[in-house]
């Protein structure tokens, strides 16, 4: 109301100040005229008249004052009295700022991060309207391609709720780079010509691609990331038309790309649709981003409507292919935005309650600086002081308070960001964007002003209730002592119940993380080195065009070219062994899998046919990474026409579950007009490939052929020998580019990272609230034992014990505490529910971890109860009874 | 300083205009010399102190105004308690006559 009054005082300021002039004028005047009806002389009572109003301006500029400036002014006092307040006590804004600080610094941190990866709108034209068109395979594939027939005709044939439809390709390539310079290998995707254009990403310089280029057969051409023109090219702008060599093949650039894009992990160089495969109409291969653009005012609902009835007409026309295939649409995201959104809402929740546990201390603290008040407040009350403005004043002070510790909550914010982005794995890159921006900032002031009121309202409503006549009646103790004691009371119930939710959560997150630790991967991990070198791969169009037989003799070709690696690098000092695979276990990228049927079993629907991963290895793989050979032998030489494979484990068990699998054949591609059946000759155990948190797929391993991840057992710490190693590569072909050299243990660490990051993250938050809470239980208990220094000591002179008093005070807080934690395991158990995604084999209501942090929380508080106990114990009834 | 132009405490005035609009809508001088009649000349309100006063009253919502016509067919603006005003006005009765009341006897003994 007062600044509604203000604003309006503002606004008709001009015809409020013409009011003005003409009430003082008039007032002027009529004192005149009573002049002259006393017999004065008119001039000379217009003279004394004005003399009489003294300066006009200046009453006009009192009365404008009075007028306008009523809110500012007040306000303003309040704040100088609040100031002054807070300077009068150092002891008590330092730690009401710093705990603060604390609380608004983390969460303005957290919320940053939260900004830049949930809320931050996707750098495109208006990314609201665009979303993501995905096949599901359920149960095997929860998030897949689209292939690139159907794509075509969903393009087509979308017309309701979708203006424009773009695809790239869902899994990118590599490619040898070879020319000027060092061989380089190069991430590829292709893309529709129509995606950048749709998305509103411009070329830095030259052109992107044109429909024509969209065909099979089109002229072979690239564009580059400006990331890739920077380095590879030192952004020269003639790199118009240079031609690049990409596993042999020659391609022409035209442009660059003006920005990053985020789609998927961002490529090195892009192609045009046309240069993917010749076939761009068939059903099988389920290879395609789609990425629509909704027409104005379409919901995703809506589109998701069309595109599944599109889905379905699909599955009609190729029941082989196509059946049992699912649409998923859903709004466009950053690809890392969908796998972090729960964590970072469980972390955002976990910063929350520190906030809150931080203003219920700030709360306690102004309980007991106000009581101290209470007789200066009633008697300002009694002398008139408005309740109201009384009130708005604490509102004003912890408002303050709170915009101290937001300041102080910033610098404490912009360093945890600046170490979150130094620490935080390759893998969650995002989070390294995360800034203090506008948006963060509006976030930080709500956030102040929202825990200002929030500290503030509880201490101010008391303060009003007070009763006056009973405040001034008494001594020294103050007034309200039940009310107080209820509150106080309740205070310490809040922290304890705050405290307990996130220490649960945390705690579910950790047990995960020790869960998944236990996990063994299928193979030993430690003193193991791995690094990539990648072949050149012959064009397909070429491999295509040669006999079975030439096929044979290139695998043959290949797989001793490799082996020739394997045996130089196995031999080096150092060295206990070496062997190689096509793709890392726990990589969580998949190679290539495909639906399999069994030789003398029933054939099952296409939809339903079971899929298979396919690994291939070289002879000694097993033996040199440690996966166990369960029964019958491991592939080797001998199997380099791909006759023979070995499965694993969980494939044996659920198709052969007496125990004879060995011998039996499968073939592998069902789809294509030639079968291609193997013989399974062994089992070997079950290898995470996904992760440790995915169950085992259903693996298959064939030998022979390029497989271009070496891997070497070393005796010592496995990353010393990562530079001999390069060299013997690099002796036996100076072409082959030598990538991604790390340890295995490296790669099992990152696949962990993410659970890490929010299960560490919100650990520390956890402590971060439990000592928070602890401090302000010490300080409620303290403060509680301070008021009853009186009856402690009535209770001593009347015989009582030390021990009587102990018991007494932690009692009190024994009593506290255990409704705390009741009703905390209760909100506990409603909001863990929420983090189940999250859980590996701890379920979200695991009674060990609820009982642990129970107990953890329960000793904590009792020993901030036990500390002020002992001084309770320690009162001199004497001095007791007289402290007055 | 002589007695008779005893300065005002801020309450004290804000309760002198409440009574002396109780009885009906006024001007400004209306106001002051009302105050200068009912207190017999003790108090003396300047119009550096009335206008700030009514318009701050305003803006609390004790009083409401009015443009009217003043005794001489002057345009002049009219001051009336509302029901907010009138109930200050009752509040500050009973604070003033125990304020006085304890004055009283404390000087008395």
């Amino acid at each position: 109301m007062w600044l509604k009054n203000a604003m309006w005082n503002w606004r008709q300021k001009r015809r409020a100040d013409a009011e003005l002039d003409e009430e003082v004028r008039g007032y002027a005047e009529m004192l005149a005229e009573e002049k002259v009806k006393k017999g004065v002389e008119r001039r000379q009572a217009q003279w004394e008249a004005k003399m009489e109003l003294g300066s006009m301006e200046q009453v006009k500029e009192q009365t404008r004052e009075a007028r306008a400036g009523y809110f500012l002014e007040t306000l303003w006092q309040d704040i100088r009295y609040g100031a002054r307040m807070l300077r009068k006590n150092p002891g008590f804004t330092i730690v009401a700022v710093l705990t603060l600080a604390l609380g608004i610094g983390a969460n303005t941190a957290i919320f940053s991060v939260i900004e830049s990866v949930l809320l931050r709108p996707l750098p495109y034209d208006h990314p609201e309207s665009l979303t993501e068109i995905w096949n599901t395979y359920l149960p095997a594939i929860p998030l897949g391609g689209v292939s690139p027939g159907d794509f075509q005709d969903w393009q087509r044939e979308t017309k309701e709720t979708v203006s424009e439809m773009a695809a790239y390709a869902w899994v990118q390539q590599g490619a040898n780079l070879t020319g000027d310079g060092d061989p380089q290998r190069v991430e590829l995707n292709w893309a529709t010509s129509n995606l950048f254009p749709m998305l509103g990403v411009k070329p830095a310089v030259g052109r992107l691609f044109v429909p024509d280029e969209d065909r099979p057969g089109s002229a072979p051409v690239v564009v580059l990331s400006r990331r890739f023109w920077q380095s590879r090219f030192a952004s020269a702008p003639d790199v118009i038309g240079r031609v690049v060599t990409l596993d042999g093949l020659r391609y022409t650039v035209v442009g660059v790309l003006d920005e990053g894009t985020h789609l998927l992990d961002s490529p090195d160089m892009w192609m045009p649709m046309g240069q993917f495969q010749d076939n761009l109409t068939e059903h099988v291969h389920h290879e395609f981003v789609g990425i629509a653009r909704l027409k104005p005012g379409v919901k995703v609902a809506q589109a998701r409507a069309e595109f599944e009835a599109l889905n379905r007409r699909s599955a009609i026309a190729y029941p082989t292919e196509h059946k049992n295939f699912k649409v998923l649409v859903r709004p466009m995201q950053d690809a890392s935005a969908a796998e972090m959104r729960q964590s970072l809402l469980v972390l955002f929740g976990a910063v929350g309650l520190v906030l809150l546990i931080a203003c219920a201390n700030i709360v306690n603290l102004l309980l007991a600086r106000n009581a101290v008040r209470e007789k200066e407040m009633a008697l300002r009350t009694a002398l008139g002081a408005n309740p109201a403005r009384l009130m708005r004043q604490l509102l004003t002070e912890s408002t303050l308070l709170a915009l101290m510790g937001g300041g102080f909550g910033l610098l404490l914010a912009a360093a945890g960001i600046k170490l979150l982005g130094q620490t935080v794995p390759a893998n969650l890159a995002a989070v390294q964007q995360a800034r203090l921006n506008g948006p963060v900032l509006l976030f930080t002031i709500i956030a102040c002003l929202g825990a200002g009121i929030v500290c503030g309202l509880l201490p101010a409503l008391q303060a009003r209730g007070a009763n006056v006549n009973a405040v001034l009646k008494q001594g020294s103790k103050g007034a309200g002592a039940a009310a107080s004691v209820k509150l106080h009371n309740l205070l310490v119930i809040a922290e304890i119940a705050l405290a307990l939710i996130p220490l649960i959560g945390a705690g579910l997150l950790l047990r995960s993380l020790h869960e998944l630790l236990n996990v063994s991967p299928g193979f030993q991990p430690d003193h193991l080195l791995t690094m990539y070198i990648p072949q050149a791969a012959l064009p397909s169009a070429q491999l295509s065009k040669l006999t079975p037989a030439q096929q044979r003799q290139l695998t043959q070709k290949q797989s001793l070219q490799f082996e020739q690696i394997v045996e130089q690098v196995g031999g080096l000092p150092g060295a206990k062994a070496a062997a190689g695979i096509d793709m890392l276990p726990l990589a969580s990228q998949i190679k290539q899998a495909s639906r399999f049927v069994i030789e003398g079993e029933p054939i099952p629907d296409a939809g339903v046919r079971p899929i298979a991963e396919f690994r291939t290895v070289t002879p000694g793989y097993f033996s040199a990474v440690g996966t166990p050979l369960l029964s019958g032998r491991s592939v080797g030489e001998q199997d380099w026409d791909g006759l023979n494979i070995d499965i694993n484990e969980a494939m044996a068990r659920r198709f052969w579950p007496q125990g004879n699998a060995i011998g039996k054949r499968i073939n592998l591609c069902s789809f294509d007009p030639q079968p291609c059946w193997t013989t399974i000759v062994g089992i070997v155990g079950n290898v995470h490939q996904f992760g440790l948190d995915a169950p085992p797929t259903y693996d298959v391993y064939y030998s022979g052929g390029w497989t271009p991840y070496l891997l070497v057992r070393t005796a010592s710490d496995p990353s010393r020998l990562a530079l001999v190693a390069t060299n013997v590569v690099h002796k036996i072909d100076p072409v082959l580019p030598v990538a991604d050299v790390m340890t295995m243990d490296d790669l099992l660490s990152s696949t962990l990272s993410p659970r890490r990051f929010s299960a560490v993250l919100t650990g520390v938050f956890a402590v971060l609230a439990l000592l928070l809470a602890a401090v302000g239980i010490y300080g409620v208990m303290s403060y509680m034992v301070g008021k009853r220094v009186n009856e402690i000591g009535i209770r001593m002179a009347l015989g009582a014990q030390p021990r009587d008093v102990l018991c007494l005070v932690v009692a009190h807080g024994a009593k506290l505490a255990l409704l705390g934690v009741v009703i905390g395991i209760a909100g506990a158990l409603a909001l863990t529910r929420l983090m189940t995604s999250l859980l590996f084999h701890v379920r979200p209501a695991d009674p060990a971890t609820f009982a642990g942090v129970a107990a953890v929380l329960a000793i904590v508080a009792l020993t901030a109860c036990y500390i002020p106990a002992r001084r309770a114990m320690k009162v001199d009834p004497m001095v007791a009874l007289r402290y007055e | 300083m002589t007695p008779s132009q005893t300065e005002l405490l801020q309450g004290t005035l804000d309760m002198l205009i409440l009574k002396s609009l109780a009885l009906g809508e006024m001007h400004g001088l209306g106001i002051s010399r009302r105050i200068e009649q009912v207190t017999r000349g003790t108090f003396q309100v300047k119009p550096g102190s009335l206008f700030p006063a009514l318009h701050r009253m305003e803006e609390e919502g004790w009083l409401s105004s009015s443009w009217g016509e003043s005794e001489n067919n002057r345009r002049a603006k009219y001051y009336q308690l509302t029901k907010k005003g009138r109930r200050q006005l009752e509040n500050e009765t009973q604070r003033w006559g125990r304020i006085s009341l304890a004055i009283e006897r404390a000087l008395e003994t």
